[in-house]
């Protein structure tokens, strides 16, 4: 079975962890958030014609327009060799889908181009939605979902773990 | 043709001078090096001259060693396939060899182990170990070998450098608690960590780190990383071990780093490899000095134990001692009978049957010096048959004090000393009462007249007509009593509180009873009819004369008087002296046989026929005549 480093990436509380929480039986404490910046899970996606091991690093929330470039100097470092992205973004909050676009837009030119997926996170709050699919490239596979009922979270990896598998 | 044959001829003549104009002498060593490659043989002989060290090259470089592999492997597997049989009869003789060889080493480390287990079993590290092992559910063999070991790389990952993701891991512990995937990349993103918070490059990778008596080395490779964690003190040449292996590694396998599948973490020859990075050595002096340890701590848990036993068992012996001696005591104290004993709840209960008149069971232990404590007691209450609880016994029930001594000869009472009040009589009514007692001999003790009187009335049993006098410290007894009671008491020596009973008057007045006896029954006359047939008066009286003489002739022998019975026959006076001879000796016959059929003795029956006077015809002369004697015995 292949194996591929996935790396989850966004701005601060879009939901990473909740949805990393809600899809894999964690294996290191969430603790590793605070002190290393990233925190590491793996599940292997099955339920393709072929099944795939994802090395899940969920990273700290950052932002490439901030000041302090030291956190996107560690999420880099930490991205390098990834075989998948994915972005988060809170669909209530419009700034998160700048930030994850342009940490896509970063490790592209930093590194190579790889399968991506965004989750536009907490599709349940649809009073405050404000997401527009229209800003989203080509490129990227676009997924409504909700941490708090997993809304499209299953399907979100499968198709990511399933684009990985046919590299 | 021939035009042109010779064309080609001249031009390969211009040719050859052209060469040997250009080259000179090097045009014939040409020559010779085209005759050389072309001719098999001599071919041969310069490959086979340059193999040997083309093998040894080979030996020596990693990469080509490599490469030669996948042809020889694939020209092995193919030949193997083609020919299996053959391969195997080659193999037969090293494969025996082969299998002791690995057996014996796997049961050489396993000895190595249980053995280094064994030492370290009883020591404080031993049990710190242990708990150890419960903790984190490692064999406890497997945490003393951690323990004991100088170092032992326990766990290798074999890491992706750009993507942190595991190629291939070897590990001791079965027992991993994490994915090896989540652990590798958690390395590498340490790894990133640390070189991104302090500023340096991806060219200064992280070497090691220490985390409690495990260090972690990182061998760094260009394509991938070794993530060794290595127990106990690592040698730096290990790390060149390592290195050297990391680089072979990368030799044989880096262009397969890539292919990220399981095929190549399976392959065979890279897990050799990840298990030969497995190495492991024991520290020697500490096993031994363990050893040493483990001993004494054996032999002093081991003599604490024998103490402990020893203790114990003393303890044991001495309970044992104890209630044996207790029980014994029992056992063999008149009026305490044991009828069992055991021990409950620690506690030693005797049951079994105490006289009242015995002494209490804690006295009876306390005289012996022993202590009633962890002794229960359940005696019922029985009497006594042991004569000298019997003594005891009536002792306190007749009041008798000191001076009264009691003994028993047999069945009787032998008492002795001084009596008072109706003493003497209750004791001498126990004769025959009591189970043990069948007489009371009181001549050992001293009463007065009256006493004496009172007690030999009883003890004799005389009738009201037998007088008894205390006459100068004796019992005179007189008056009239049967032989027979005269016999029975006076046939042995009575004395009653010291006064001797007297029986001669008693005896005198019986003779002369006797006496008298006889004297009226001397000369009775029985009559009869013709010749011997009883006349009717005297059939029927001489049975009842027969029986008083003979009554009279069982109480005369015993007082000492011989009585003589004499039979005289007398006849009418009618007849021949022969005829009345005849008729007096049939007449006495008559009287001699009724008296002996009532129990007279013969010997003392005499006969006497005086003679008769012819003409003289008397019919009351046909008589016998009795006559009785008695005669004092000298």
């Amino acid at each position: 079975m292949r194996t591929a480093k996935v790396c989850m990436v966004g701005a601060f509380g879009v939901g990473k962890t909740s949805l990393v929480r809600r899809y894999i039986h964690q294996q290191f404490d969430e603790s590793y958030h605070t002190t290393l910046g990233v925190k590491i899970d793996t599940r292997v996606v099955d339920n393709i014609e072929k099944p795939i091991k994802l090395v899940l690093w969920d990273m700290e929330g950052a932002d490439p327009f901030e000041k302090d470039k030291r956190p996107l100097a560690r999420i880099r470092s930490y991205m390098k060799g990834a075989h998948g992205l994915i972005l988060v973004a809170d669909g209530t909050r419009p700034a998160t889908v700048k930030t994850a676009l342009g940490l896509y837009h970063d490790f592209c030119r930093e590194f190579q181009y790889v399968p991506a997926i965004m989750l536009a996170n907490k599709a349940d709050l649809t009073a405050e939605w404000r997401f527009d699919d229209s800003v989203m490239p080509d490129a990227l596979t676009l997924y409504h979902t909700s941490a708090l009922n997993g809304q499209n979270i299953d399907a979100a990896f499968t198709a990511l773990g399933k684009a990985l598998s046919e590299l | 043709m021939t035009t042109e044959k010779q064309t080609e001829e001249q031009r390969k003549d211009d040719l050859e001078r052209l060469q040997r104009l250009l080259l000179g002498d090097d045009h014939s060593r040409l020559n010779l090096l085209d005759k050389r490659v072309s001719d098999f043989e001599s071919r041969s002989n310069d490959v086979a001259e340059v193999l040997p060290d083309a093998f040894e090259r080979i030996a020596n470089d990693p990469v080509l060693e490599a490469e030669l592999e996948k042809p020889m492997m694939r020209t092995i597997r193919a030949s193997i396939k083609r020919d299996a049989p053959a391969f195997a009869e080659y193999l037969f003789p090293v494969m025996g060899p082969a299998i002791r060889r690995a057996v014996a080493d796997a049961l050489k480390s396993l000895v190595q182990r249980i053995n280094v287990a064994m030492e370290n079993s009883f020591t404080i590290k031993g049990l710190r170990w242990r708990l150890e092992a419960a903790r984190t559910g490692v064999p406890f063999a497997q945490i003393v070998l951690r323990h004991t070991m100088r170092f032992a790389v326990q766990e290798v990952f074999l890491i992706a450098r750009d993507t942190g993701l595991v190629l291939a891991h070897a590990h001791r512990d079965e027992n991993l608690v994490l994915d090896e995937d989540a652990v590798a990349a958690m390395l590498t993103a340490i790894q990133s960590f640390i070189q991104d918070s302090l500023g340096m490059s991806s060219d200064d990778p992280l070497r090691s780190a220490e985390l409690g008596n495990r260090t972690l080395w990182v061998i760094n490779g260009p394509e991938a990383i070794l993530a060794c964690v290595i127990s106990g003190s690592p040698p730096r040449a290990l790390r060149d071990e390592l290195m050297a292996l990391l680089e072979s590694i990368h030799a044989r396998y880096g262009e397969r780093f890539t292919e990220n599948n399981d095929t190549f973490a399976k392959d065979i020859g890279l897990r050799v490899l990840m298990q030969q990075s497995l190495r492991e050595e024991l520290d020697d002096q500490q096993a031994v000095s363990k050893r040493g340890k483990a001993y004494i701590y054996w032999a002093i848990a081991i003599s604490l134990l024998i103490a402990l036993v020893a203790w114990k068992s003393w303890q044991e012996y001495q309970q044992r001692e104890f209630e044996s001696r207790v029980v014994e005591l029992f056992k063999s104290q008149p009026g305490y009978v044991v009828s069992s004993s055991r021990r409950q709840n620690g506690i030693l209960l005797i049951d079994g049957l105490r006289d009242p008149g015995t002494a209490t069971p804690v006295s009876l232990l306390n005289d012996q010096g022993l202590t009633d404590q962890g002794l229960q007691f359940r005696f019922k209450p029985f009497l006594s048959l042991e004569p000298g609880l019997t003594l005891k016994n009536l002792r306190t029930s007749m009041g008798l004090t000191d001076s009264t001594g009691l003994a028993l000869n047999g069945g009787t009472l032998l008492v002795d000393g001084a009596l008072s009040g109706n003493q003497a009589e209750r004791l001498t009514r126990l004769a025959g009462v009591h189970p043990l007692i069948n007489a009371v001999d009181l001549s050992g003790t001293s009463l007065s007249g009256e006493e004496a009187l009172q007690l030999a009335r009883i003890q004799l049993g005389a009738p009201d007509s037998v007088e008894m006098t205390p006459v100068d410290g004796r019992i005179a007894v007189s008056g009239k009593s049967s032989v027979s009671w005269y016999l029975e008491k006076s046939g042995t020596p009575q004395v009653f509180g010291g006064w001797k009973v007297d029986f001669g008057p008693l005896l005198g007045e019986l003779k002369n009873a006797v006496r008298t006896s006889v004297g009226q029954l001397d000369g009775t006359e029985v009559f009869f009819m013709q010749r011997d047939r009883l006349s009717p008066e005297s059939t029927l009286t001489l049975d009842a004369f027969a029986q008083q003489l003979s009554g009279l002739q069982n109480a005369s022998t015993p007082l000492g008087i011989d009585l003589t019975i004499t039979l005289v026959g007398h006849v009418d006076g009618i007849g021949t002296a022969q005829q009345n001879e005849q008729t007096s000796r049939k007449r006495v016959k008559v009287v001699r046989d009724s008296l002996i059929s009532a129990g007279v003795d013969p010997q003392h029956i005499q006969s006497e026929h005086p003679a008769w006077s012819s003409g003289n015809e008397n019919l009351s002369q046909r008589r016998v005549t009795v006559r009785v004697t008695g005669k004092d015995r000298s």
